[in-house]
């Protein structure tokens, strides 16, 4: 008699935030995992419980039977490699691998912080700025603005001629700009950027992705 | 032709210690952010950002710090500075690694730009929100004013701008 399956992967995740990296390439790979919520506006984040698993209080964070782990970029390289088969990332060492690492780094260390900057100084409820009583800081919004920009431009030339941003495959790169992307369409930033608009309007077409963005 | 594009002690300093560690042999170009180079077209071409540092080799041209660390790490698995791909000890090392660049500089980053560009006092906004994002990102540093203070680093910067002590590590690079 088989034994019955154990369900060893476990996201912590809380939608719409960069937990939605981890459960994109964990629908493309077509893992079978289970989804704690953790309720950041309950303070769940906070808890004792979960600081053990993540210690600065974010999501995502992911749990298998053999390792624990945080870092949206740093899951989904690691997802990846352990699912070759999907042919999600490039032979390791090869010159494309170097483009894939430079695309997947992109989007925590270029990507975010800009998208995030004007976020939390357009939209984020003052109820929900840190620390309590921060103000919207104009200036600060347009240095995010400007920021996403320039980076923005350089996406748009590399996609402008091809499908993903590694060429004719796609890729855990494109899951992780992609997700930035995202971002920057819920704050209208994207809007200047027709090229982006419509390489996200393709990805939003991926059932993997409609299954983690709940479309 | 390995070629790294640097400018020390910046960030490319991570791509330079890796090749060193590899012992990878290269040709390093000096990018002098404080003449503008960064900014020139041929560099653009390299580096669209216009930040450093860039690597180049025959078969490819990449940027980002810590991408280029993990590739140059790839290429060189005899060295044993990786750990196997897909093994549990491939997610920490995974994990860390962008740890530096997503949660480390942004907080450092934070404080260099409100500590030596705004004046340190409790008034500016700046700072305070960088404190806070600085704490959340898990870099303690103590709220009082700096010290004035050079570092060798002032000499590549108009002096108002860069007058500082490093508070993070604690550590004072002599003038």
């Amino acid at each position: 008699m088989t034994p019955p399956r154990t369900q060893t992967t476990e996201l912590y995740e809380w939608p719409p935030t960069r937990s939605q990296r981890e459960k994109w390439a964990l629908e493309e790979l077509g893992i079978d995992y289970s989804s704690h919520l953790v309720d950041l506006q309950n303070g769940q984040q906070d808890s004792g419980a979960y600081l053990a698993l993540q210690p600065l209080g974010v999501v995502p964070a992911l749990k298998t039977a053999d390792y624990a782990m945080f870092e949206s970029v740093a899951i989904v390289l690691q997802l990846i490699d352990e699912h070759p088969a999907k042919n999600l990332a490039p032979a390791v060492g090869s010159p494309e691998r170097a483009s894939y690492y430079q695309w997947c780094v992109f989007a925590c260390a270029e990507l975010d912080s800009p998208i995030m900057m004007f976020f939390d100084n357009t939209m984020r409820p003052l109820a929900h700025m840190r620390p309590a009583g921060a103000q919207h800081d104009s200036a600060l919004a347009e240095r995010g603005r400007s920021d996403f920009a320039a980076r923005a431009q350089i996406l748009s030339a590399v996609l402008g001629d091809r499908d993903y941003l590694l060429g004719r495959e796609f890729s855990g790169a494109d899951i992780l700009v992609g997700h930035s992307c995202f971002m920057a369409g819920v704050t209208g930033l994207i809007g200047d950027y027709p090229v982006l608009e419509a390489d996200h309007a393709r990805l939003q077409q991926r059932p993997a992705y409609q299954r983690a963005y709940g479309h | 032709m390995k070629e790294l594009f640097e400018f020390p002690p910046t960030r490319s300093n991570r791509t330079k210690w890796a090749l060193e560690e590899l012992g990878v042999d290269y040709t390093s170009h000096v990018v002098s952010l404080p003449n503008g180079e960064n900014n020139a077209a041929n560099y653009k071409a390299i580096h669209p950002l216009g930040v450093v540092p860039a690597y180049r080799t025959a078969t490819f041209t990449m940027f980002e710090s810590v991408a280029i660390v993990l590739q140059l790490l790839d290429e060189h698995p005899a060295a044993g500075l990786a750990p196997a791909i897909g093994s549990p000890e491939r997610a920490a090392y995974y994990q860390w690694s962008v740890f530096s660049c997503c949660e480390l500089d942004p907080a450092l980053f934070d404080v260099m730009s409100t500590r030596c560009i705004c004046r340190p006092n409790s008034a500016c906004p700046r700072l305070r929100n960088a404190g806070g994002t600085g704490s959340r990102r898990g870099v303690r540093f103590s709220q009082t004013p700096l010290k004035a203070g050079t570092t060798s680093w002032a000499r590549h910067f108009p002096a108002p701008t860069l007058r500082w002590d490093i508070p993070v590590t604690g550590r004072r690079i002599p003038d």
